[in-house]
């Protein structure tokens, strides 16, 4: 088995070693079997250079390690950590990063890093690893706690979770000045997708969301699309999704409180006919079209013969 | 003379060098915190103390040196072992192959490193005390400390016999109650508990003696003594109310495995005339190699818990034990058909059961007993399983362990409900007599029924089990909503047998409990929108 080498780590174990086996063993009835070398392992070789980084004395050691091996016994136990091991391992050894903030604050930290992985994971899978690194980038200028989960939020939004971009954009106002910077240092496209939510200043093409439940996608008939209380809601008759886009991503939430039915039948293509006189018919070439949806920026259409909703985005 | 004394005390303190249940050892595969620090080699030196060697060698030398008691009535059989049989009633004698034990002096021994509470029951002259006076001495006291701790039930037994004594000056000087300090009388703070005829307390006394037994405490004039976890022996002559006083239902309760001592095999007068000559005392003789401290005791209680009970046997054992609490006479509603609800209402078991019209009772096995099995005796059950299967130096227990242990854990707490068809089958009237095989016989049957529905490999339940036990984080309304149709498909199922037997009631239960938590989950999604 792995050892762990640093003195106040093991000083703390001795003392509350008990009470640690303890909460393996309820995490055990919770879950079945944990595997004993995964626990040492990730012990080893994630929490313990975390552990010395952050806290120097044993009084310490037990507000940093009592969180991280809750945490790790919950994930191991739900196959989270084995499924996403490499997520995990990169997105808590950045917080090596800010050992103030993590001494402090580490319950609250381990609970929202772990659920903002979930999150990302589950709307951008593919973008999760981006989203750990910009985290990282920002970490080392988070003071509190609240920096730490805007930051958290702004990034979420910027790899494509646009359900964020409202809360997003105000919490940009309010992040602190080395914050902003680093923030502001992504890249040119943050400010400008911030102000006017699309890149291009004609409209454009910008992508496609939802598909066949069959192979992976959200809807189970060729969903419609209608606006209700300002939303952009899509329906399949069964269920209800919100459509949230802008230049970073698009993607439908489900869950939401529409009622399918009544979505599909707010459903309508007229709102077509205004976006065609203003900007032509080539845009959107289609004639199958069963509905539209349009804002001062966006149209979103669906179709007789595909899964997907169809997005066009312009600067206004 | 003196010299051949000498030769006697060395033959009878002997322990033999040889293991006494050769075996490879199969590596720990639990986690501990203590492993991440400290070298390996620390831990598997740590890890070579053969406790359960220990302990086989304690049983070994009890049974082939302090107390003569031929019987292996504890059965392990690892291939064809021979059978013979005996008279026109065909008594079966079967000669195991296996290691086999002698209940008598094993679950005493059991009892001792599980901190359990073990009642000895038989006639006069049998070894129940000289028994639990030898697990003192195993325990580490000298002969004096426990013979003076032994508590010896008595018609005229008072609670401050039993617990202690009010200071004399304190009870002139003290202003309140809590300034009046109490003598404690010593047995209480021993970590062996002995108490000799204990139906012979009288009932007032016996509630003192549930206190210490059930809760660990003493208690006189509002001072309370807090006892150390100790391992108690009980002894009674006859167990069935022939004592002085009867036993408090709740006391009884508390019992955790009871015993019964053999008879002297007439056979073996031999040895006894020996140790008339040698004037033997085995109390007197005890090797230092087999005697526990309180540290070792410590660790081995804790290895026991570490004893693996696989999911395939425990499913076993909730099979058999959901038999046994489901009484359909008993209310209209599935949660209160119990023999509980029967019980409170005071009215006749017999009259109700006789309501209970269509099912097949001998195939019924909770038509058998007039009660179910208590949470206590589950518990029971499963650590004495563990202790079983420690003995034998195994790090899991066996089908075989339970099928052994399950009737001295359950003698007391099952009765019997003489009345079934069961016991008119031909064959079965002996099962009326003896409870040791009764039990046994109805494990057997409960083992048998698990197999014919397939449960090991098709259970409905455990699949929503193993599904339930991934959690809730995360999951979709649509997933919950799938989640409750499948329950209710599978509800609909069962709902088409034509009837309700015990272990179908718990599986029904299970299900509506585990469609309530995913209603409530699915309430909090819909509410989070």
């Amino acid at each position: 088995m792995e050892k762990i080498s640093y003195g106040p780590l093991i000083e703390h174990l001795q003392i509350k070693g008990d009470y640690y086996n303890q909460r393996y063993r309820e995490y055990e009835l919770r879950h079945g079997t944990i595997d004993s070398a995964l626990i040492a392992m990730w012990i080893v070789q994630v929490i313990e250079p975390i552990v010395s980084a952050t806290a120097s004395k044993e009084e310490d050691v037990g507000k940093v390690f009592n969180p991280m091996y809750d945490a790790l016994l919950s994930l191991l136990g739900n196959q989270l950590a084995i499924t996403f091991e490499s997520e995990y391992r990169y997105a808590w050894l950045m917080l090596k990063k800010n050992p103030n903030l993590v001494r402090h604050s580490c319950t609250e930290i381990m609970a929202a890093l772990n659920s903002a992985l979930t999150t990302v994971r589950k709307y951008q899978p593919t973008k999760t690893m981006m989203w750990i690194d910009m985290v990282s980038k920002s970490l080392p200028q988070c003071l509190t706690l609240d920096d730490f989960l805007k930051c958290g939020r702004i990034s979420a939004w910027s790899v494509g979770l646009a359900q964020l971009r409202k809360r997003s954009l105000e919490d940009l106002q309010s992040l602190s000045f080395s914050l902003k910077e680093v923030v502001n240092n992504r890249g040119p496209f943050l400010q400008q997708i911030a102000t006017k939510q699309w890149l291009s200043h004609t409209p454009a093409f910008v992508g496609k969301v939802g598909g066949f439940v069959g192979n992976g996608g959200t809807f189970h008939c060729p969903p419609k699309v209608s606006a209700i209380d300002s939303e952009i809601v899509a329906s399949d008759n069964e269920d209800a999704s919100v459509l949230f886009a802008d230049g970073f991503g698009s993607i439908l939430v489900q869950g939401t409180p529409f009622l399918a039915k009544d979505a599909a039948q707010l459903a309508t293509t007229k709102v077509l006919n205004d976006f065609r006189s203003r900007y032509g018919k080539s845009i959107v070439p289609f004639d199958d079209i069963t509905s539209a949806v349009l804002t001062h920026n966006t149209l979103v259409i669906s179709r007789e013969s595909s899964f997907f909703l169809y997005i066009y985005g312009w600067q206004n | 003379m003196s010299e051949l004394f000498d030769k006697a005390k060395g033959f009878f303190q002997k322990v033999p060098q040889a293991p006494t249940n050769p075996h490879s050892e199969p590596s720990k595969v639990k986690f501990d915190v203590h492993d991440l620090y400290g070298s390996d080699e620390q831990k598997a030196d740590q890890g070579t103390v053969a406790y359960d060697e220990k302990l086989r060698q304690a049983y070994f030398w009890i049974t082939n040196t302090a107390i003569i008691s031929p019987y292996y009535d504890i059965e392990y059989d690892d291939g064809d072992g021979k059978q013979f049989v005996f008279g026109d009633s065909k008594v079966k004698l079967t000669l195991p192959n296996g290691q086999s034990y002698s209940s008598f002096v094993l679950i005493p021994l059991l009892n001792l490193v599980v901190r359990g509470k073990c009642l000895i029951v038989g006639g006069p002259g049998r070894g129940k005390t000289a028994t639990a006076v030898l697990l003192g001495l195993l325990a580490g006291y000298s002969k004096t400390d426990v013979l003076r701790a032994i508590q010896h039930g008595q018609p005229q037994m008072t609670i401050s016999d039993l617990l202690g004594h009010p200071l004399p000056a304190d009870m002139v000087k003290a202003e309140k109650t809590s300034d009046i300090r109490i003598a404690w009388r010593k047995w209480l703070s021993m970590r062996v508990k002995i108490i000799d005829e204990y139906n012979r307390i009288p009932t007032r006394t016996q509630s003192a003696l549930l206190t210490v037994l059930a809760d660990n405490y003493a208690e006189i004039f509002d001072q309370i003594y807090e006892c150390p976890p100790s391992s108690w022996y009980l002894t009674a002559n006859d167990d069935a109310g022939g004592g002085t006083y009867q036993i408090i239902e709740a006391l009884k309760d508390r019992i955790d495995i009871v015993i019964r001592a053999f008879h002297f095999n007439t056979r073996f007068i031999e040895d006894l005339q020996k140790r008339i000559e040698l004037n033997f005392k085995p109390e007197s003789m005890i090797p230092e190699e087999i005697i526990f401290s309180e540290e070792e005791l410590d660790t081995v209680s804790k290895q026991i818990r570490e004893i693996e009970i696989p999911s395939a046997l425990r499913k076993r054992i909730e099979f058999f034990c959901r038999n046994f609490e489901f009484f359909e006479p008993a209310s209209d509603r599935i949660e209160y058909m119990t023999k509980d609800t029967a019980k409170l209402s005071g009215v006749d078991f017999h009259t109700l059961f006789s309501q209970d019209n269509g099912k097949d009772h001998v195939k019924d096995l909770g038509s058998q007993t007039i009660n179910g099995i208590s949470v206590r005796k589950i518990q029971t059950l499963l650590i004495f399983s563990k202790a079983l299967a420690y003995f034998r130096g195994n790090r899991a227990v066996e089908l075989e362990d339970i099928r052994q242990i399950m009737p001295f854990v359950l003698h007391d707490s099952f009765t019997q409900h003489l009345e079934s068809p069961f016991f008119d089958q031909p064959g079965n009237e002996k099962y009326r007599v003896d409870r040791i095989i009764w039990i046994r016989k109805l494990f057997d049957l409960s083992c048998e029924e698990y197999l014919s529905q397939n449960l090991d490999h098709d259970d409905p339940v455990e699949k929503f089990e193993a599904e339930f036990k991934k959690g809730l984080e995360n999951i979709s309304l649509r997933d919950i909503e799938k989640r409750l149709l499948e329950i209710e498909k599978q509800l609909y199922t069962w709902s088409q047998d034509k009837k309700l037997y015990g272990f179908r009631a718990d599986d029904i239960l299970k299900l509506k409990y585990l469609y309530q938590r995913y209603t409530n989950y699915r309430r909090w999604l819909q509410w989070k929108k």
